[in-house]
């Protein structure tokens, strides 16, 4: 964390999506970002965990999506039309999220990122790569990879992780 | 146990093939005057790979002549010889000979060995002194003198064919060596017409004899075997024109020839030699007189050409003189004797005009043949290979010239237009035709099901047509599926090998039982389970089958067996490899576990203590052998089949044996399945599974411990497995009279899957869940049903699996891997 902290503070800019959970603003790096879609019904997978919406066909691949209302505890998971599927790419997996809405695409530079501080949160802040700050906004800079891979998501095989 | 190699041969031609299209572009492309070291290498590699495989696989004739290439490639990349055209031909011309020698293994007739002794003659010749080629050149200066002699030799007719035999005699008949020899010409004599070409001075030196064109080699052989050392028999054939036109006086001269005199009448001998047969007294010392000479002479040159090299030293009347004309002699010995053993060779080829081939023959067959050159190394290793694969041809080539000619042409166009049975394709290229074509179904299908809400009268073309597309669509999957699918067979035929290899290595007495050889699997698993299922057998028959005799005091056969088997269930294949052996110890893998300070305590379950055998670096072995006993494997093959997406099992009875079962799934997998629905979710049940499927009635319902648990269909209890209680599915039918009982069969183990409703039939792709998510249990993949929308395929066999926990409780699904 200390290392890319420093080397962020050369002034590297990175473009950033951002989308909201409930009342939060998350961001996330662009780059991991496939695709945006609506929401379709998932087919459920059983004794999945609850955040865990099921799995869908995506133009002949099996995508896992994920509520991330669900995960992060925020906002009410109900599905409207507008409801939006972000399809990330990830170290070669295609993975969607469920989110509320969308923003925008930001630019953030690291001095714009500050560290979280510790604080009791459904998601571990290992996975939160700091607050960035964009005017009033205040965007919670998640590591989307880091999290996803994540045993604690059980999106992966252990044996494939390990 | 025969192992029956035939069916890689087409892989090792397939790759020989290629290698040697690569060898010969990388010749082509090759800079003389600046060789590419990387190139130089990647040439050594394919003569490399080709020897190697094809010592592999007995090919001796390519291994040999591969052999000297790559010595010489060898020496060219260490900068020990620098490379030349000379070369960059030779090599070429040994890839056509490779090229022939693959053909005539493939199936085309022979190759001609003259050929291929040409060319190792001709390498050998380059790897010993690359300048000694050269002198071929000027040779052709010697041609012109030639017809001279023609016009006076009346023998050399186009029919002039006949037998040049050498031999020496052994130590029993030396001793009285002419009486011997004026014997079996003799007897010869009534056969055949026949004469004495060279008499040996002493008993290490060999006699030559002409034999007339009808000469049976085989009879020759045997009666010369009588009297001569074996070793040393040489039959060549010989005869042409083009053979007697070279054979010019003066190379008769150097060779038989002590003095002027001599030689004359040795001129005279040659050249009736092919025409009449007449044997003729030649002094005995005349031939002897050669021979010390030559000794001396054969080191400075290369050793296949000493023996015509020695000539001018041979000569005492125009020692100075003769030295000039000597390479000249050399040519027309050269070209004399060319024909002779390469009755496939070219026509031109054979002729004096061009030497460098005709050269080469003759340093492989002459110069070897005559067995003169018995104290310099190359040529007396070469001359077992030279004699076994000259005899058969001469043996089958007893038609003149002028037929064989056409006749040996014709194979090599057969093989060419026979060569490209099979491409080898990217197999990355064949999976993306695999998912184009799993999409099209998939489209197919959705085109199908819009269908079917519209009317059929009115629309009757577009029913017909769609029915056709199913048709084609189907056909074009299986064809295209069946590209990548090999037989188990493929990777099952190397194990009776192993088997046996290491069955004698250990003194063990193993038979190997396979079934189930034609079960299909992805070409891609073939390859990699090969290497984890040889660590499987070579434990089973190292650890699991006991010594003979200990298995003779257990009162087994002493005689053990190791079965492999390969079937098909639901998505995976399964292989098992069983031994009936003297299973696994469970206290020793406990003890050793303990040492090993893994978390073990004596209450684990048998399938617990078996899976230890997979750690990394356990072993049970009290000594390790060069077998096994290391530790090094198991975990290596559990890795592997992990890799794959598959999983191992063990089951182990001590004195019994053990089995290890394997499963792989089979991503490609096109599956017959039936549709069912839960809830409402549409679940696929793989066919193959199914044994029936029934309403349940409330008699059938039997509950033990006042929870219904068991269905009995016609006399047998069959435990219940309702779907929406693993599953969890909300809105499913829950009373077990209201919805369907599928009757399903895994690992012998029948069950009752009881779901809400059945829903059809359909063939569907499976899809990995494990590619963008990961295993779930009860679950062995997904697959898009025509509206879109994924389907999830069942598990029967770890569904049937909870059946066996079923007693202690609430079935739960075993935690995935």
């Amino acid at each position: 964390m200390a290392n890319e902290n420093s080397k962020d503070e050369s002034g590297f800019a990175q473009e950033y999506l951002t989308f909201t959970l409930g009342p939060e603003e998350y961001a996330i790096d662009i780059l991991k970002v496939q695709e945006i879609r609506g929401y379709e019904n998932p087919t459920t997978i059983a004794n999945a965990p609850a955040f865990l919406k099921g799995v869908i066909n995506l133009r002949g691949t099996i995508v896992p999506i994920v509520d991330m209302r669900i995960k992060f505890n925020v906002g009410k998971a109900d599905y409207t039309p507008f409801t939006v599927v972000i399809i990330l790419n990830i170290a070669g997996r295609v993975v969607g999220i469920v989110v509320d809405s969308v923003s925008d695409v930001t630019m953030l530079r690291a001095d714009q990122i500050r560290p979280a501080p510790e604080f009791a949160a459904t998601v571990d802040t290992k996975y939160i790569n700091g607050l960035g700050t964009l005017g009033e906004r205040m965007l919670i800079v998640v590591d989307i990879e880091k999290l996803m891979i994540s045993s604690e998501m059980a999106l992966v095989d252990e044996a494939a992780t390990a | 146990m025969s192992i029956d190699m035939s069916q890689f041969y087409q892989v090792f031609f397939e790759e020989a093939a290629e290698h040697l299209t690569n060898m010969e572009s990388l010749l082509l492309e090759l800079d003389l005057d600046d060789p590419d070291m990387e190139q130089l290498n990647a040439i050594f590699r394919a003569a490399h790979s080709i020897k190697g495989s094809s010592g592999t696989f007995g090919f001796t004739d390519l291994q040999d002549v591969t052999h000297i290439l790559e010595n010489l490639l060898d020496r060219i990349r260490k900068g020990e010889l620098a490379i030349s055209s000379e070369m960059i031909d030779a090599f070429l011309d040994t890839g056509d000979v490779l090229q022939t020698l693959l053909g005539a293994h493939r199936g085309g007739s022979p190759a001609d060995p003259a050929d291929v002794e040409a060319i190792c003659a001709r390498l050998k010749q380059l790897t010993v002194d690359p300048a000694a080629a050269t002198p071929a050149t000027p040779a052709t200066s010697a041609t012109p003198a030639a017809p001279a002699t023609t016009a006076t030799a009346p023998a050399s007719t186009p029919t002039a064919t006949g037998f040049d035999v050498s031999f020496v005699l052994d130590d029993m008949t030396a001793e009285d060596a002419a009486t011997t020899v004026e014997n079996l010409v003799g007897e010869l004599a009534q056969r055949w017409p026949i004469r004495i070409v060279a008499r040996a001075a002493d008993q290490s030196q060999p006699w030559r004899v002409a034999l007339g064109e009808d000469a049976d080699e085989e009879m020759v052989r045997g009666m010369l075997e009588f009297v001569a050392r074996s070793d040393s028999i040489r039959v060549h054939r010989v005869g042409d024109e083009e053979t007697v036109v070279a054979s010019d006086p003066a190379g008769a001269y150097g060779f038989f020839g002590e003095d002027e005199q001599t030689a004359t009448a040795t001129v005279a001998e040659v050249d009736d030699s092919f025409g009449f047969f007449e044997p003729l007294p030649a002094d005995a010392d005349t031939a002897a007189a050669p021979a010390p000479t030559f000794s001396e002479a054969a080191p400075a040159n290369e050793t296949a050409y000493g023996f015509f090299t020695d000539i001018p030293a041979s000569v005492p009347a125009e020692p100075a003189a003769m030295v000039t004309p000597a390479p000249a002699t050399e040519e027309k010995a050269y070209g004399f004797f060319t024909e002779i053993p390469a009755p496939g060779v070219d026509a031109s080829a054979a002729t004096l005009s061009v030497a460098k081939p005709a050269l080469a023959a003759v340093a492989g067959t002459d110069g070897d043949g005559f067995g003169f050159f018995v104290d310099i190394p190359q040529p007396v290793t070469n001359v077992p290979s030279v004699a076994t694969t000259a005899a058969p041809t001469a043996a089958a080539t007893v038609a003149t010239a002028e037929e064989k000619k056409p006749r040996e042409r014709k194979p090599a166009a057969a093989a060419a237009a026979g060569g490209d049975t099979s491409i080898r394709v990217g197999i990355d290229k064949v999976d993306q035709l695999i998912n184009l074509v799993g999409e099209l179904v998939i489209t197919q299908a959705m085109l199908a099901q819009s269908a079917q809400g519209v009317d059929p009268v009115a629309f009757e073309r577009l029913h017909n047509g769609l029915a056709q597309l199913e048709r084609n669509t189907r056909d074009l999957q299986e064809s295209v599926m069946s590209i990548r699918m090999m037989p188990m067979s493929v990777v099952f035929s190397r194990f009776p090998r192993v088997v046996r290899d290491l069955s004698q290595k250990l003194g063990k007495q193993v038979e190997l039982k396979t079934s189930g050889e034609s079960t299909e699997l992805d070409k891609g698993l073939t390859e990699r389970i090969t290497d984890p299922l040889t660590h499987l057998i070579r434990n089973s028959l190292d650890h699991g089958i006991e010594m003979p005799e200990d298995r003779a005091a257990k009162g087994k056969q002493p005689v053990g067996t190791i079965t492999l088997k390969a079937y098909h269930q639901s998505g995976n294949i399964v292989i098992e490899v069983g031994d009936d052996g003297a299973g696994l110890n469970r206290t020793k893998i406990l003890s050793k576990a303990k040492e090993r300070g893994l978390p073990v305590h004596d209450q684990m379950t048998d399938a617990e203590v078996w899976m230890l055998i997979f750690e990394a670096g356990f072993s049970t072995a009290d000594q390790v052998t060069e077998v096994s006993g290391r530790g090094v494997g198991m975990d290596v093959v559990k890795r592997n089949i992990t890799g794959m997406g598959g999983r191992v099992e063990i089951d182990s009875m001590t004195g019994v044996g053990t089995r290890m079962t394997v499963r792989l799934p089979l991503t490609l997998a096109i599956l017959d399945g039936m549709s069912v629905c839960a809830g409402r979710d549409t679940y696929i049940i793989p066919l193959g599974y199914v044994i029936e499927s029934l309403q349940a009635e409330k008699g059938m319902i039997k509950s033990v411990s006042g929870v219904e648990r068991l269905i009995q269909v016609r006399g047998e209890y069959l435990p219940v497995i309702a779907l929406h209680e693993i599953f969890k599915i909300p809105r499913a039918i829950t009373r077990l009279e209201d919805g369907i009982m599928v009757i399903v069969e895994a690992d012998g183990i029948k069950a009752a899957l009881f779901i809400d409703a059945l829903v059809g039939q359909h063939q569907v792709v499976i899809k990995s869940l494990e590619a963008n998510y990961r295993k779930v249990p009860g679950i062995a993949g997904a697959t898009i049903m025509g509206d879109g929308h994924v389907a999830l395929i069942l598990d029967v066999a770890a569904l049937v699996q909870m059946v066996r926990h079923a007693q202690q409780g609430v079935p739960t699904l075993p935690r995935a891997a």
